[in-house]
């Protein structure tokens, strides 16, 4: 796969199962970008507001909505209101297909949304899947 | 005085009548030669000498008394007095002794400047021998002639009157004043046409004028003879039997007869009889009573409309002394208590109060007695039936101009029907209000349970969703990682074969059955559970999301959805040989969504569930109820076992044999659904027969019985 832009892919996951099972299907995707796995929201978002890493860029967010310490919806919204994180795209993942809460993501701007299916083959499908789309991805020049 | 001229004086001496002036001290300043001649004494023998010295008597002589009497009562009437007869020895000259004379005598007031009695004059005739000729007519009556006789007579008869005449005079001032000055009213009438000749101060004053002495009652008081007074004074003239009147009435004109003034009079008409018996006046006496007259009938009137009034009114009344002591009550009070007249006098009253009552009433009466506030109370008063009765008790104090307490009115009211009407009120308001209260107390009690249940309800539908997301993540974890076993395991079949067709004696029992065997079991199982798993979380998450679901009335055509679900089940109807019978069935404002699920799931049940053994059978109908529509499906399947009936609608559970997919939770869902939207469900079945479940609905959904 043809690497324009060394994007960052961040990656808010507290259940180390589902890390370990989404970087797997992204690596076997051929995406070959560094990962950084975070187990909370406040880690993710002392890292991601940290001056360097808030000016770098640029990254993409795989955010897990069910968090110990804080509702990724809150994460995402921080995202969203923040003047330069917020052109980072957000990849939602979750455990439900709550249509209320797929559609409060997506009003607040999250760029893509995938449930996590039981169904392994489907879900390793729809990472991979990512992968293309991290592929295509225009990230713009930083200012 | 003092005599100016000399002629006065000369005329004085001249006079041949004898004359002798005396001072108030009776000393003899003057007198004529007149005088000088008849006293047979000199000038220088007289002047300057008091009179009783001059002629000397004894004191305690009527002649001296009467002499005496004469001086001071001139002195004191500033008038004349006359003494007709006196006798008085004088003393002869050349001390012969006393000569016996009898004088007739005139003493006249002279007066100062000032109008002062000054002096006393003193005429004095010797009338001696008038008295001597009398005494001889008296001692020779035979030889005596008439004209003697008469001059002695005359001469005793002036005597007598002279004595007669001071007496009356006398008697006559004294009755004058007493006539004059009584407070009754007196008049002597006299005569046949009843002439005034005497009327007293009382007298005018009551009738309202003077100078009626001389006048005729006729004349004097015209308004009485149409009145009957004058008819009365001649019976009494004619009869002679004096008239007693007692409280009599009569109208006098008073200010020239402008203004009637009506009195009432005690009075007497007592005749006077002459010397003959004759009557010859009427004497009238008596006394003013009409303020007395006027007050008693004021009395009267003001009783007797009191009595009237009291005994006219249905009210009950008392009055009292100022002490309290209860002297009157009207008539209803004895009528209503039916107790003997006088028998509550006093304090008696308190014993016909009720027992629980008397105690109260006597001290807020006696509170009234001490403070004069007004008496109000409530009690209950024993009724002549023996029932005791409510009464309203009102009392007022009455004052004189002082302000001092003269007595209490007081009133009795029966409010017995009032207040036991104003009882019932209330009492059937406080339990409106009790009811009501405790409507209110249930309803906010249902409404918290309500409250509770709904956060409850809420509670455990966030439990629910919260519970099958977590179950699902390490599920997510179990699938996962089994496919990456399934890799690994592609990974070591490979080398395996590879293996066993390199050097097969490598390969043991063990290690075939551990790849071509155990790896590829254990991993069905794993994966055959875990999708089990998956679907019931996912039933858990679908009932839960259906709670939270916000329901969206309209109106739905029954028919069409039920068509369209016997369509979509007409696969499996034809597969069994069944049919499903759709009767006319009413519509109903509802949830369209929560609608399809109720019916599809009971229809899929229904065709689940038919008895293989006979031709399925599966109907469906309904009935409009007004506010409310039911429908039944009803089929003709295997049934459901007794006690199972209610296990059917709890999750999870299933009846009867275990043959056909499902999760246990269609039901369970049904019945939530049916509940939220304000429903009941139902089901009758027998065994071997077949099932009808019955579903109860509102005809229009509103958000409201979505609470309940």
């Amino acid at each position: 796969m043809p690497q324009q832009q060394p994007v960052t892919i961040i990656m808010v996951e507290d259940d180390e199962g589902h890390a370990r099972l989404i970087e797997k299907n992204i690596r076997r995707a051929g995406v070959c970008n560094e990962l950084r796995t975070f187990a909370s929201g406040t880690a993710a978002l002392d890292h991601m507001f940290s001056d360097e890493v808030r000016n770098a860029g640029p990254f993409l967010v795989l955010l897990d909505l069910n968090l110990p310490d804080m509702n990724g919806v809150d994460i995402l919204a921080r995202l969203k209101g923040d003047e330069k994180l917020r052109r980072a795209p957000v990849v939602v993942l979750t455990t439900t297909d709550d249509q209320r809460e797929v559609q409060r993501c997506y009003d607040l701007g999250a760029n893509v949304y995938i449930t996590k299916p039981v169904e392994y083959e489907s879900f390793s499908q729809a990472i991979r899947q990512l992968g293309l789309f991290l592929s295509v991805i225009q990230v713009p020049e930083t200012q | 005085m003092r005599l100016k001229t000399i002629n006065f004086e000369a005329l004085f001496s001249a006079s041949p009548n004898p004359y002798v002036l005396l001072d108030l001290s009776l000393t003899i300043v003057g007198m004529n030669d007149a005088y000088l001649q008849a006293t047979m004494r000199k000038r220088e023998e007289l002047v300057g000498r008091n009179m009783f010295d001059a002629f000397p008597s004894d004191p305690d002589s009527p002649s001296h008394r009467q002499l005496r009497g004469s001086f001071d009562k001139v002195v004191r009437e500033k008038s004349s007095d006359y003494l007709s007869v006196i006798e008085y020895a004088i003393p002869l000259p050349n001390g012969q002794g006393f000569e016996e004379r009898f004088w007739s005598a005139t003493h006249t007031p002279l007066f100062n400047e000032a109008g002062e009695v000054a002096f006393i004059l003193q005429h004095t005739v010797d009338v001696t021998e008038l008295h001597r000729l009398r005494n001889l007519a008296k001692s020779t009556i035979l030889s005596s002639g008439p004209s003697a006789l008469i001059e002695t007579d005359m001469f005793r008869r002036a005597q007598a009157v002279q004595q007669a005449n001071e007496v009356l005079n006398t008697e006559q001032q004294r009755l004058r004043g007493l006539f004059q000055q009584a407070p009754g009213f007196m008049a002597a009438l006299s005569g046949p046409q009843h002439v005034f000749t005497m009327a007293n101060t009382a007298y005018l004053q009551l009738i309202g004028r003077e100078n009626i002495v001389g006048k005729p009652v006729r004349d004097a008081l015209p308004e009485v003879v149409e009145q009957g007074f004058v008819e009365l004074l001649d019976r009494v003239y004619q009869g002679g039997q004096p008239f007693v009147g007692r409280s009599i009435r009569v109208v006098l004109e008073q200010d020239a007869g402008d203004a009637q003034d009506e009195r009432f009079l005690d009075f007497v008409y007592q005749p006077i009889f002459d010397p003959n018996g004759q009557v010859s006046g009427i004497f009238v006496q008596g006394h003013d009573v009409t303020e007395q007259k006027r007050t008693e009938e004021a009395l009267r009137e003001s009783e007797e409309r009191f009595r009237a009034i009291a005994n006219s009114i249905d009210q009950m009344i008392w009055a009292t002394q100022p002490d309290g002591f209860h002297d009157y009550y009207n008539q209803r009070w004895y009528e209503y208590t039916g107790v003997p007249e006088g028998s509550t006098d006093g304090a008696a009253w308190n014993d016909m109060f009720h027992p629980d009552d008397q105690e109260r009433a006597w001290a807020v009466w006696r509170q009234c007695l001490e403070t004069g506030e007004p008496y109000h109370i409530e009690y209950r008063l024993r009724h002549h039936s023996g029932e005791y009765r409510w009464v309203l008790g009102r009392a007022q104090p009455v004052r004189d101009e002082e302000g001092r307490l003269k007595r209490w009115f007081g009133t009795c009211t029966d409010i017995h029907d009032f207040k036991q009407a104003q009882d019932a009120l209330r009492e059937s308001r406080e339990r409106a209000l009790r009811t009501e209260e405790e409507t209110r107390r249930l309803a906010a009690v249902l409404a918290e349970r309500v409250t509770e249940l709904d956060e409850a309800n809420e509670e455990i539908q966030r439990f629910a969703y919260i519970v099958s997301h977590d179950l699902r993540a390490p599920l997510v974890n179990i699938m996962g990682f089994t496919s990456e076993l399934e890799g690994a395991q592609a990974e070591i079949e490979q080398l395996y074969r590879n293996i066993q067709q390199a050097n097969p004696g490598l390969v043991s029992p063990a290690v075939r059955e551990a790849v071509e065997s155990d790896l590829p079991e254990a991993i069905g199982f794993i994966r055959s559970s875990t999708v089990k798993m998956d679907k019931l979380i996912g039933a858990i998450l679908k009932l839960s999301r259906e709670g939270r679901r916000v329901l969206a009335p309209e109106p739905i055509g029954m028919t069409q959805m039920l068509e369209a679900q016997r369509r979509s089940v007409a696969h499996q109807l034809s597969e069994r040989g069944a049919e499903l019978l759709l009767e006319p069935v009413p519509d109903l404002v509802s949830d369209r969504l929560a609608m399809e699920q109720i019916f599809g799931n009971l229809i899929d049940n229904a065709v689940k569930y038919l008895d293989p053994s006979r031709p399925g059978r599966i109907q469906i109908r309904g009935q409009d109820l007004g506010d409310r529509v039911v429908y039944e499906v009803q089929d003709n399947g295997r049934g459901i076992d007794p006690k199972d009936v209610e296990r059917i609608f709890d999750l999870f559970r299933r009846s009867g044999v275990q043959d056909q997919q499902g999760e246990g939770i269609g039901l369970a869902h049904v019945r939530a659904l049916v509940r939220r939207l304000g429903g009941t469900i139902s089901v009758s079945s027998r065994r071997g027969e077949g099932s009808t479940f019955t579903v109860v609905l509102p005809s229009y959904l509103s958000m409201s019985s979505e609470a309940a």
